[in-house]
């Protein structure tokens, strides 16, 4: 059987390069957003620069437009090799770069502006989320298709992460965006009250569990047996975690809405499902960090592994605290208060951001053609300037919200209030001053990795990468899994 | 009404519980575990044939 398949990694270039310019983007407008919480002023009384408005940037920069295209190139990437096929359909790939910058870009500006549906994580207006919704389809088209064509029968448990990431995004995303358009650069959205917080939270928090946790989980099961070149810790574990996280996630988006308006009933639901949730979110966890045994040593050379370790230990972290914030009592301490943020930041620099940070260190070099990114000194220095950004980041906050939580439940013997909002708002300022600089270290390392990622890029600017071969083995009798025949 | 909603609740919560555990049963069969180990493989294949690949090519030699 001649091998004249390649791998199609053009898209998965282009991917590289929009998360790493996105990820500079997203956490430049976070950082100054922090500074606007410590010194108002920052906005000149320009509506546009108010934190309100630009608070939706950094979490749309930061989630959709730095996540979104690190989840899509390590899609393409892993989907193809653990497929022993081309990407299908390389032409509407292409088309869904493209597409995705353009929302990107429309959905920064926009915002801003004011052109904003004012739902949390779904901002945009109906025209953007058309865009989105035709550009996801052919995110799942080209996955789907190139799934098809694969070589190796069972499909690899990465691509049941990123499948479900798909179908469900595309799901949550329609379902929470249906409006009325009454303009260009107004809609109505056609649920009210209750029903409407209740889609918006089941949207919101699905967002995290499919985008920010199955998506990242999918990068995690193939590019950590691949860094640690260890097999993963246990494969068929890794199937009933997907089939328990899937099927659970779905129903804890109620904890969003705890003493509300929300039946007491589906409150309740929420904290129950939640709580179901830390096994499989634990079980993911220790698969992936026991696929580390063996290769503990690595940790003292490989910077790429460093960062998925922590991300791990923080995904656990940060999974077992969200269910313990989804108890009612504990969210009456923690609702509203920076206490959330901490949690969020933990997730998403914990978790999220080093996952990715640690594929893409494993990704890059391979996608451009050379043997290892240009500088490991350079990787190493944002590991340090990531943790020391995020323990500073998360600490603070934490301590905010403990702080803002108790002072604003305490009360005197008649009854009345003991601190006003604006005490508690002084006790909290020193905090909001370290969340700032936390976040500067973060963007700090991000540039650093851009600067790395530019010179390892040397071949693909000079347009010099030889395409890798897709690998065709010969047929062997009675193989397992059976082979596909080649296609195309 | 509610007796009827009663035990389809009851119906799903043990459907459910089934599927879980057929799932497990599913996952640790025998039959599936060779395949099992050799995906759980799969991953580490993309850093051996770095060095193969540019070998394979520099040389001529297209396998």
């Amino acid at each position: 059987m001649p091998n004249t398949e390649y791998y199609d990694d053009k898209v998965v270039r282009l991917f590289l390069l929009g998360a790493a310019i996105w990820g500079i983007i997203g956490m430049s407008v976070g950082v100054y957003a922090a500074a606007e919480l410590m010194w108002p002023a920052f906005n000149f009384d320009i509506p546009w620069l108010t934190f309100s408005r630009i608070r939706p940037d950094h979490t749309f920069g930061v989630i959709f437009a730095f996540g979104g295209s690190a989840l899509m190139g390590t899609c393409y990437y892993v989907v193809q090799r653990t497929g022993h096929t081309r990407l299908a359909l390389p032409r509407l790939a292409e088309m869904t770069f493209w597409g995705w910058q353009l929302i990107c870009v429309l959905a920064m500006v926009t915002m801003p502006l004011g052109i904003t549906q004012s739902k949390e994580y779904a901002e945009p207006e109906w025209f953007v989320d058309i865009l989105i919704a035709v550009v996801w389809v052919s995110f799942g088209v080209v996955f789907f298709a190139t799934l098809a064509r694969r070589r190796i029968r069972h499909i690899y448990v990465a691509n049941w992460y990123y499948g479900a990431f798909i179908i469900a995004v595309g799901l949550l995303h329609i379902v929470n965006n249906v409006a009325l358009p009454i303009s260009l650069t107004k809609s109505y959205p056609v649920y009210s009250g209750v029903v409407d917080a209740m889609v918006q939270w089941w949207y919101g928090h699905n967002a995290v569990a499919f985008f920010l946790t199955a998506g990242f989980l999918g990068m995690m099961y193939y590019f950590v047996p691949r860094q640690a070149q260890q097999p993963l810790w246990s494969y068929r574990f890794s199937i009933v975690n997907f089939w328990a996280l899937i099927s659970v996630y779905m129903w804890a988006g109620s904890h969003h809405l705890m003493y509300t308006a929300l039946p007491d009933w589906v409150q309740s639901v929420g904290m129950a499902f939640s709580l179901i949730l830390l096994m499989p979110s634990w079980g993911s966890a220790a698969n992936g960090l026991l696929t580390f045994n063996g290769s503990w040593h690595k940790l003292k050379t490989d910077p790429a592994a460093k960062f998925m370790v922590l991300s791990l230990v923080f995904y656990a972290a940060a999974t077992f605290e969200g269910s313990m914030m989804a108890i009612k009592t504990v969210n009456s301490l923690s609702h509203y208060t920076d206490w959330t943020i901490a949690h969020v930041h933990s997730g998403s620099i914990g978790w999220v951001a080093m996952i990715t940070i640690g594929s893409l260190y494993a990704m890059a070099p391979r996608a451009l053609g050379q043997p290892a990114m240009y500088s490991r000194k350079a990787m190493e220095l944002h590991f340090w300037l990531h943790i020391t950004g995020l323990l500073l980041y998360v600490g603070s906050m934490w301590t905010a919200g403990v702080t803002e939580g108790v002072m604003w439940r305490a009360t005197n013997a008649d009854g009345s209030l003991t601190y006003s909002f604006l005490d508690s708002l002084i006790a909290i300022k020193p905090m909001y001053l370290i969340r700032w600089l936390g976040g500067l270290f973060v963007l700090s390392g991000m540039v650093v990795m851009a600067w790395n990622l530019w010179y390892t890029a040397a071949d693909a600017r000079a347009r010099i990468i030889k395409p890798i071969p897709v690998p065709i083995p010969e047929p062997e009798p009675h193989q397992v899994p059976a082979p596909l025949p080649a296609a195309g | 009404m509610s007796e009827i909603w009663g035990h389809l609740t009851g119906v799903i919560i043990v459907t459910m519980m089934v599927a879980f555990v057929c799932i497990w049963a599913w996952a640790w069969s025998g039959y599936h575990k060779k395949a099992f180990s050799r995906m759980a493989e799969l991953p580490m294949e993309d850093e051996a044939d770095n060095g193969q690949d540019t070998h394979a090519i520099e040389g001529g030699k297209q396998p």
